[in-house]
């Protein structure tokens, strides 16, 4: 199997450089051999969302890319987002507001909320769900993941220095 | 029992930290050193015979670890099997489930090879390399035409397609129906339906040199899963254990044993390497089982006041290919006749039942098993017969439901419905929705062309089955207690084994408030351990609504048991008698002299550590017991549930604009978890009825194996919920728990499909999803 590549990426602040297959989803590059294993598969055709990661701050689905593709790009997954002593505050309102029950769709949940808080207004309630309509959950009706991403947008934007 | 401390108390979960950092241990993010990846080879064909499956090809491919057939395995593995005790259930015909076909596939998907390689990538590169000779036979699609003589069969040695049938009269419905003022006949056809957990299936099986096998599987049943894979695999059970950490949701699907279970292990033991394979979602949506298809021609009689005079139903369910094991495919048809008399007084009740096997994926459990096609079938009728008696449905409704002076009443169907508040929650219901404030605000809308409409539903859930009701009613194999193993350490800390399974529910938290409440105990001195084998004590796992019930029951009983213990020992160690000490606030004190008292912390250090010496004959120097509780009858959740819908007329698009829920589940251990599991159950019916269906076409090949054709709705969809409690405690189950975890799907469909009917002046809706296209049609038939 001759047909590799090798690939520079920064992942959670960490430069990794690996010899790939092209072949090789990168998701799988994540999961498999990165063992970042919040990264989940719930449909590998993009519609789901649970893969979703932050590629140079755009949330992107991991599964819908290859890994060669990633090459110098900066990645974040959930296991960046808060060291071991603190819940990133939307770590913290997903769990105050009961934003989750299996937790399988909770990750790519987050990283997209994490890009929709960044880089859009957010004034309403419509606009969230808009922005949550990529990511499916089966367990919460999606009322409760709602109202989390409305506290961790309070809560991100006054913490913010002016 | 009053709310205390912790029970009733909105608590924040404890597992939540591993879910939001991404921690938690889902089996398909466990890699094991020298694992190797499994991907099978499934039927293309609905209905053929397997002629030849040459896997030369495969096995020469490089990275390919081995190559086995049904030839392979068929002498080596026991098929999966449903034992249905025809004594009880006497026209049931079985049907084993080869783990891997040798013979004939009965639906696509069906497993013909099976492919381990050091990669996924690799395994399923030698898939693509396996010929399979098929001589394609006639598929059966249709239950109706299935039941004729000319059709096709599926299964050779029955001479007919039926894999079981029922029909029981009780009353006169004949008299019943000829002293009718109106009569509504009607045909429901209710779309194929699937779980779809946002995780897949998956199972990783290792075999250790002590010829230990460990299978992780994302499963709801783990002890059950470990008995029939023993069974299967002729293997002792105390050498297996079945871990399914963390599962990323099931709500039914999960909770049947799969094919995919032993050939795992079987491939790890033959290989004596670690071995993973992982459903993709294209895959799950064949080799997952279905649910809820049906065809009933119904018909409700009422007098000219809007009094139910009698019900005839006959249901045919098409139950797929093959009897699901340990639930039968079955169950879903006889719930549906269970349940259609709801929560209704009604004296005459007629039905025939038939399930057909066709070439499809098989029908299993799927949250609010018979419960939301019997809603739909007994609630749409009574709208209907309100709408042709020129009455509003909230008449006839609150006309027929049982009342709190009726209980406990035996329904038509022979259901015991026990203390609850079936009226109550739909008075409730209709004044939050502002019920008849809307329907003036509707008339006046209608003049501007704006077409609202709103639906009412309610429902009566059995909750806590216990092993009477499985063994001698259902006429199963399987009982349904449950157990709790409690084990006191000797800091004063108590850890809860329980054989149920948490995947989402909460467990973890709820059953913890239980404990620290009944113990006196700090919430944080309590920990639950569920869904591992070799840690809880023997269990049913999780379906049908019954942890709260089963598994707080045991807890429940586990907690008296250990304060009558504490209460013995602490008397001994502080040198009084038994009868003059009591249990109060997490401390043993001594009657009339309060300052004499040992709290938990120092008898457990006692017992456990340091003073087994002072313990009385008889009394073990341990803190440890195992509780289990069997309910002796079913105990009933209610609920009530209205809609208010906007439809246009034009582009047939529907919006829902309200949803009311009241729900009453006996005493609450923790309303955010109840109020979640609402939340979700309600998305699931919404998505039920406006956007989900496992199509088939006619040569019985699936429509739908991918989001772009099933459509799971999504946060445009589902409404914002208000969700309201009544609290109705059960005087059947210890702690007054009732069941609710699947209550919110029941009246999903109906809710939706009244409010719809309404808006378009009372039209007749006998399928969905309700698609644009539907609703157009809908729209041009209705006033």
């Amino acid at each position: 199997m001759s047909d590799t590549h090798k690939i520079r990426v920064t992942i959670n602040g960490k430069l990794y450089e690996r010899e790939v297959e092209s072949r090789l989803l990168l998701g799988d590059f994540l999961r498999e051999e990165l063992m970042l294993s919040s990264v989940h598969f719930g449909c590998e055709h993009g519609v789901c969302g649970a893969c979703t990661i932050l590629l140079d701050g755009a949330s992107v689905r991991s599964c819908l890319m290859f890994a060669v593709q990633a090459d110098g790009a900066n990645i974040a997954t959930v296991e960046g987002l808060a060291d071991v002593r603190k819940l990133h505050p939307l770590q913290q309102s997903f769990a105050d507001c009961h934003g989750l029950q299996c937790g399988f769709c909770t990750p790519g949940m987050l990283m997209t909320a994490s890009d929709l808080i960044k880089n859009f207004p957010l004034s309403s309630e419509e606009e969230i769900r808009v922005g949550l309509s990529g990511n499916l959950c089966r367990c919460t009706g999606y009322q409760n993941i709602v109202k989390a991403v409305q506290q961790a947008a309070k809560t991100m934007r006054e913490d913010k220095p002016a | 029992m009053p709310a205390g401390r912790f029970i009733g108390a909105r608590l924040p979960r404890v597992e939540d930290p591993k879910f939001v950092r991404g921690t938690a241990n889902y089996v398909g993010g466990i890699v094991l050193p020298g694992m190797v990846h499994l991907a099978f080879v499934r039927s293309r064909y609905a209905h053929a015979r397997i002629r030849n499956v040459d896997v030369s090809k495969a096995k020469s491919l490089p990275g390919v670890v081995g190559v086995w057939t049904g030839q392979d395995t068929r002498d080596q593995i026991e098929p999966l099997r449903c034992i249905v005790n025809t004594n009880i259930v006497r026209n049931f015909k079985a049907s084993d489930i080869h783990v891997v076909k040798f013979d004939k596939a009965r639906y696509v998907g069906e497993i013909l090879a099976v492919v381990a390689a050091e990669s996924r990538y690799i395994a399923e590169d030698a898939v693509e390399l396996i010929d399979v000779d098929y001589e394609e036979l006639e598929p059966v699609f249709d239950v109706e035409k299935a039941m004729t003589k000319e059709s096709p069969l599926l299964h050779e040695e029955w001479g007919d397609n039926i894999m079981d049938s029922a029909a029981h009269e009780i009353g006169k419905v004949d008299a019943a129906f000829a002293a009718a003022a109106v009569v509504v006949k009607q045909r429901f056809h209710t779309p194929r339906h699937q779980a779809v957990p946002m995780e897949t299936r998956g199972c990783l099986a290792s075999f250790d040199d002590l010829k230990r096998l460990t299978l992780w599987s994302s499963t709801q049943i783990p002890h059950v899963v470990r008995t029939e894979v023993a069974r299967m695999l002729r293997y002792p059970d105390h050498l297996i254990t079945v871990n399914a950490q963390d599962v990323g949701g099931g709500f039914g699907v999960k909770c049947n044993v799969f094919p995919e279970e032993p050939i795992t292990s079987w491939v790890a033991m033959q290989l004596g390497r670690p071995v993973r394979w992982i459903e993709d979602r294209a895959e799950s949506f064949v080799a997952s089982y279905q649910s809820k298809e049906e065809v009933i021609d119904a018909e409700l009689a009422v007098d000219s006041e809007g009094t139910i005079l009698g019900v005839k139903a006959r249901i045919i369910c098409d139950a797929g290919a093959y009897c699901t094991a340990p639930f039968p495919s079955t169950i879903e048809p006889y719930m549906v006749i269970e349940n259609i008399p709801g929560p209704y007084t009604i004296k005459n009740y007629k039905f025939d039942m038939y399930a057909m096997v066709t070439n499809k994926t098989p029908s299993a459990p799927y949250r609010g098993v018979g419960g939301e096609i019997a809603a739909l079938t007994i609630d749409h009728m009574i709208h209907l017969a309100a709408k042709k008696l020129g009455k509003d449905p909230a008449e006839l409704f609150r006309k027929n439901i049982v009342k709190r002076e009726q209980l406990p009443y035996t329904t038509i169907a022979g259901m015991v419905l026990d203390n609850a508040s079936y009226s109550e929650s739909l008075e409730k219901a209709l004044d939050i929705i502002g019920y008849d404030k809307l329907r003036n605000e509707h008339a006046e809308l209608r003049k501007n062309g704006v077409y609202r409409g709103v639906g009412i539903s309610t429902y009566a859930q059995g909750t806590g089955y216990g092993s009477k009701v499985m063994t001698g009613v259902f006429g199963l194999d399987i009982s349904s207690y449950e157990s709790a193993h409690f084990r006191m350490d000797p800091g004063g800390h108590v850890t809860v084994g329980v054989g149920t399974h948490s995947h989402g529910q909460g467990h973890e938290t709820a059953y913890a408030q239980i404990v620290a409440e009944r113990l006196g105990m700090p919430f944080e001195d309590v920990t639950i351990v569920t869904n591992d084998t070799s840690k809880t004590p023997f269990g049913w796992g999780t379906w049908g609504s019954r942890s709260a019930v089963t598994a707080g029951g045991a807890l429940v009983v586990g907690c008296d048991r250990m304060v009558k213990k504490l209460e013995r020992v602490a008397a001994a160690l502080m040198e009084v008698s038994a009868a003059d000490v009591e249990f109060k606030e997490g401390a043993v004190v001594v009657k009339g002299a309060p300052s004499k008292r040992m709290p938990i912390k120092e008898i457990a250090r006692a017992v456990i550590y340091n003073r087994a010496a002072a313990m009385p004959d008889g009394e073990d120097a341990n803190l440890e017991l195992t509780a289990t509780f069997d309910p002796p009858q079913l105990s009933f959740s209610n609920s009530t549930h209205v809609s208010e819908i906007e439809v246009n007329r034009e582009t047939g698009q529907l919006k829902i604009l309200k949803y009311v829920v009241v729900q009453d589940c006996g005493q609450i251990i923790n309303p955010t978890l109840v109020e979640g599991q609402i939340h979700g159950a309600v998305a699931q019916g919404v998505g039920a009825v406006l956007l989900e269906d496992n199509a088939y076409d006619e040569s019985c090949q699936p429509r739908a194996i991918s989001f772009m054709d099933y459509l799971l709705p999504t946060a445009m969809d589902v409404p914002n919920m208000t969700v309201a409690h009544l609290e109705t405690p059960s005087q059947i189950m210890p702690g007054g728990f009732k069941g609710m975890g699947e209550g919110g799907i029941i009246s999903g469909p109906a809710v939706i499909i009244n409010a719809l009917s309404d808006a378009l002046g009372g039209v007749a809706i006998g399928t969905y999803p309700l698609t644009p296209e539907r609703v157009y049609q809908l729209a041009q038939m209705g006033a």
